[in-house]
């Protein structure tokens, strides 16, 4: 007897163990504060980042749009013409939290946490993971701040006033 | 040593034997040794040479100036896509672009010559160059070999409002408008190039630019010198490229002709004289 129930449930187990991915299912990932993002960091990530040879290109991962950089294609905005629109800081939201989703979870879920100094937005910005571009701050400098503030749900004045700091030394 | 032959040649080569002899051969013949090391040599220098991204923007772009390289040749277009390690073309260039002026009348390009352009490195340090006749400016990499990106740059008083985060050719964001770029993106400026993913040509005011950063007279050539936007016979859309015929400083235009779509034959004034077309002539359907 026991075995026919052993081999029941293995029969159930691989049965449910193949059962197909629907290819519509989502997942939610959670992403530090948006509205921050969007208000603060979005402008130097733009400006720093997202030149048009750099993360403003059609081209490359984590693809910024902005100002002064690349524009998004379902507007008809033109590079150094109008100001950034709300819907290319949506995208540029979307693209900052899509680099390492989970990662960027975890960070999310625990702000207080270590994760934040292993994210590759934060390990490549430092120089100390493989980046085309350099180093683009040092810990604790006001770029530093304002990025790894936002990451980490600093208050938002801190991190307003990281991001104008490190906008007014850019030219 | 004979006799071992001799055994060899009556029980036939065993493969350790074989084996053996063909090192012999290496030994004896130190020139298969010397074919082996070139043979070597040459893969690997032609897998080194083969940048897919870089060799296919290379072949994209259009013909050479009928007049030949010169320091006035394919103005507009990216100069360090060959004036690189990559493609060796001299000499290297640590940068280089193409300065226009637009005629607010007409819309038309027209290079700058004699206006100094300012480089500043991450680092603190600065380089100019001076315009040519085609507008043409570059540094060479031996003059400055540790430029330390993202770059900023200025251009008379004028000041670019972005950083430059590693492009080393200002045509590789400032793309001018070509027949195939004005057709397939509604963003494009017919005559400058600025669009959703371009920064479009680098302009300068003439008439304002200071005495300190003038070399020598300010000197905007007519309109169409010094390269062009459009070869305008349809066809390569070369990223900001060249004027087909016509000597540097002579042929192309700002010509954006060619009808959206057609890839015709339309886009006059791209060849030769001088002469300047901004909306060409139509193209054939």
């Amino acid at each position: 007897m026991m075995p026919r129930i052993v081999l029941l449930g293995l029969v159930v187990m691989s049965l449910t163990a193949c059962k197909a991915k629907d290819l519509d299912d989502r997942i939610t990932i959670e992403c530090p504060d948006r509205a921050v993002f969007m208000d603060h960091v979005s402008e130097l990530m733009e400006r720093r980042c997202g030149t048009l040879d750099c993360h403003g290109s059609d081209y490359r991962p984590m693809r910024l749009y902005g100002e002064l950089g690349l524009r998004h294609s379902s507007e008809l905005n033109r590079s150094g013409g109008n100001a950034t629109t709300v819907f290319e800081r949506f995208a540029n939201y979307l693209a900052v939290c899509s680099v390492q989703p989970e990662k960027t979870q975890d960070v999310a879920s625990d702000p207080a946490g270590q994760a934040v100094n292993q994210l590759l937005l934060v390990l490549k910005g430092r120089g100390k993971e493989g980046h085309k571009g350099g180093k683009v701050f040092n810990p604790f400098d006001d770029a530093d701040l304002c990025v790894v503030g936002w990451l980490r749900g600093d208050h938002v004045n801190s991190v307003r006033q990281a991001c104008e700091a490190a906008l007014a030394r850019l030219p | 040593m004979r006799k071992v032959k001799n055994i060899t040649a009556a029980t036939g080569p065993t493969p350790r034997r074989t084996a053996r002899r063909r090192l012999d051969l290496l030994r004896r013949w130190p020139v298969w040794r010397s074919l082996l090391v070139l043979f070597a040599a040459a893969a690997l220098w032609s897998s080194c040479r083969m940048d897919p991204v870089i060799q296919d923007q290379i072949d994209k772009l259009p013909p050479e100036d009928a007049a030949g390289p010169s320091a006035e040749h394919r103005a507009g277009q990216p100069c360090v896509l060959c004036h690189s390690t990559y493609e060796a073309a001299e000499p290297e260039m640590a940068i280089g672009g193409t300065i226009y002026a637009q005629d607010l009348n007409t819309l038309q390009l027209a290079p700058v010559e004699g206006v100094f352009v300012t480089i500043y490195d991450s680092n603190g340090a600065s380089q100019k160059a001076c315009t040519n006749s085609a507008g043409n400016f570059y540094l060479e990499t031996s003059d400055w070999p540790d430029a330390a990106f993202p770059l900023t740059i200025r251009v008379g008083n004028r000041f670019m409002r972005s950083l430059i985060g590693r492009e080393r050719s200002c045509a590789g964001c400032h793309t001018l408008a070509t027949p195939s770029r004005v057709a397939n993106d509604p963003t494009v400026d017919a005559s400058t190039g600025q669009s959703r993913d371009s920064a479009g040509a680098v302009l300068v005011d003439p008439d304002n630019i200071p005495p300190e950063e003038r070399c020598g007279k300010i000197q905007v050539g007519s309109p169409g010198t010094g390269g062009a936007a459009a070869s305008g016979t349809g066809g390569a859309d070369a990223g900001g490229a060249a004027a087909t015929g016509g000597a540097p400083g002579t042929g192309g235009a700002a010509a954006t002709g060619g009808a959206p779509g057609t890839g015709g034959s339309g886009g006059a004034g791209a060849t030769g004289g001088g002469q300047a077309a901004t909306g060409g002539t139509g193209g054939t359907p």
